[in-house]
């Protein structure tokens, strides 16, 4: 029975995040301000991480990565290992999560995007000799996070809804078994 | 919650296997070059795209009434640039029309027939574009189903697009030349010294330009504005498919090449359609699989 739950659980996160990702692909870059497009991958991963726990995180982080490797040309894997291991980082909020504030999404998630903006740098960037790190900062980086955490606001508010909904399912699971 | 019940795994141990998964993977598809997404590939045929197509046309809808919202100024400072543009364009075009009838008269001679129309093409649809903004990738509306195969062409109208690196059942993913990784093997129209044309993310970013690099130009024969075309000894890139004008040159500090940027000719903002060609590059090497483009 608790599988059942647990598979259930799988699911509807696998669910949310094909729903992220196509609209990413399709929506989000006609409403890119300034060339850069919001991430809104990183926005789920950091904050199935914090909602629900570094297992979570990982997994909903490998996920992630591995839709955007399929779309992404690079070496399949590459975003795998990335979004992983933020959703992982992510997910070591949990302990300080009430979910009473938004002080604290809002912190991760542009930790997150941040890092996982450094991460792109250093594995697909600097490896080929492009090192300015400066002009990527100001230009890629930061912007980025800026939008991002924008629309993570919103999308903090559907997350918060949805975890209550997970948390009802684990309550159904545990109570069943006991 | 988890711990009074059933098996807890802690998650130092998720992430180890976690870790191991993502490391096999890496490996699997650098050793496997064909290997591009396996299942998911598949499943990203069949359930992405039909969504991707139906929502691509609201995010497009969203832009324009975006640039609806522009306001009166905006527009007749526009509207007078433009006027200049056109008059400009007019004085171009005049000079183009001289050297097309030479040019026509010249084809005929050596019965050369070069224009993209010879070339096998269909049509596809952009769909999705790549979900960072580290690179310039997008996927079309067709795939191996339609005969798209990897290292085909890509063109819109007036000039080159990109190529194709990765092909599914009913999609196929696009690196544009304007992508960081992107380099193609260029040349010069008015001197035919042949030059790298690469996609660079500053520059891209900066000013909308790529860079092109070691061109050997010891005549000093190359200036702004010359056109700059893909080389007939590109191997993966068909012949004379315009990439662009040289926007800038200088000298590089060996003082044997010059390097610079180019003005690309396609938008690629606005791209929503584009033909590939279905003719791959015959280069009598079937079998190699060098990275050098």
């Amino acid at each position: 029975m608790k599988a059942a739950f647990f598979v259930l659980k799988g699911f509807l996160i696998a669910l949310v995040i094909i729903a992220g990702f196509i609209l990413q692909t399709s929506v989000f870059p006609g409403i890119a301000l300034a060339g850069v497009v919001p991430n809104i991958m990183i926005i789920l991963t950091a904050t199935f991480g914090f909602m629900r726990g570094s297992k979570t995180g990982a997994m909903s982080g490998l996920f992630c990565g591995l839709l955007v490797d399929t779309y992404a040309g690079a070496y399949f894997g590459t975003y795998a290992t990335i979004f992983m291991l933020l959703g992982f980082l992510s997910g070591l909020f949990n302990r300080i999560y009430y979910g009473d504030s938004i002080r604290l999404p809002i912190l991760v998630v542009s930790v997150i995007d941040l890092l996982y903006g450094g991460a792109v740098f250093v594995f697909l960037f600097c490896i080929r000799r492009k090192t300015d790190i400066v002009f990527y900062f100001l230009n890629i980086m930061m912007p980025e996070m800026v939008y991002t955490v924008v629309v993570a606001l919103f999308v903090y508010l559907v997350m918060y809804r949805f975890n209550l909904v997970l948390d009802n399912i684990d309550k159904r699971g545990s109570r069943r078994v006991a | 919650m988890k711990k009074r019940n059933g098996i807890h795994i802690p998650s130092h141990i998720v992430l180890l296997i976690l870790s191991i998964i993502c490391v096999s993977i890496l490996f699997f598809g650098y050793a496997v070059p064909s290997f591009s997404g396996g299942p998911l590939g598949t499943v990203a045929s069949y359930v992405f795209l039909p969504m991707q197509k139906g929502i691509g046309a609201v995010g497009e809808r969203l832009y324009d009434t975006a640039q609806e919202g522009k306001s009166k100024n905006e527009l007749i400072t526009e509207n007078n640039a433009l006027r200049a543009q056109i008059e400009e364009l007019e004085s171009r075009l005049t000079n183009i029309q001289l050297q097309e009838n030479e040019l026509e008269s010249l084809r005929e001679l050596y019965e050369l027939d070069q224009s993209y129309s010879q070339y096998n093409t269909t049509g596809a649809y952009i769909i999705g574009r790549s979900s960072t903004n580290w690179f310039s990738t997008f996927t079309i509306d067709k795939g191996s189903a339609d005969g798209i195969k990897v290292d085909m062409n890509v063109i819109a109208g007036s000039g080159l697009v990109g190529i194709v690196t990765d092909v599914g059942s009913h999609y196929a993913i696009v690196r544009s030349i304007i992508d960081d990784t992107s380099s193609v093997s260029g040349m010069v129209v008015s001197s035919g010294d042949n030059c790298i044309v690469s996609g660079d993310l500053e520059k891209m970013t900066e000013s909308n330009l790529i860079r092109f690099e070691g061109l050997e130009d010891t005549k000093d024969k190359v200036k702004e504005g010359d056109a700059i075309v893909t080389s007939n000894i590109s191997d993966k890139y068909r012949k004379d498919i315009l990439v662009g004008y040289i926007s800038g040159i200088q000298k590089d500090a060996n003082d044997l090449t010059k390097s610079g940027t180019i003005a690309p000719v396609v938008d690629f903002k606005h791209l929503t359609e584009v033909l590939v060609i279905k003719d791959l590059k015959a280069t009598g090497a079937e079998t190699s699989e060098g990275d050098s483009e």
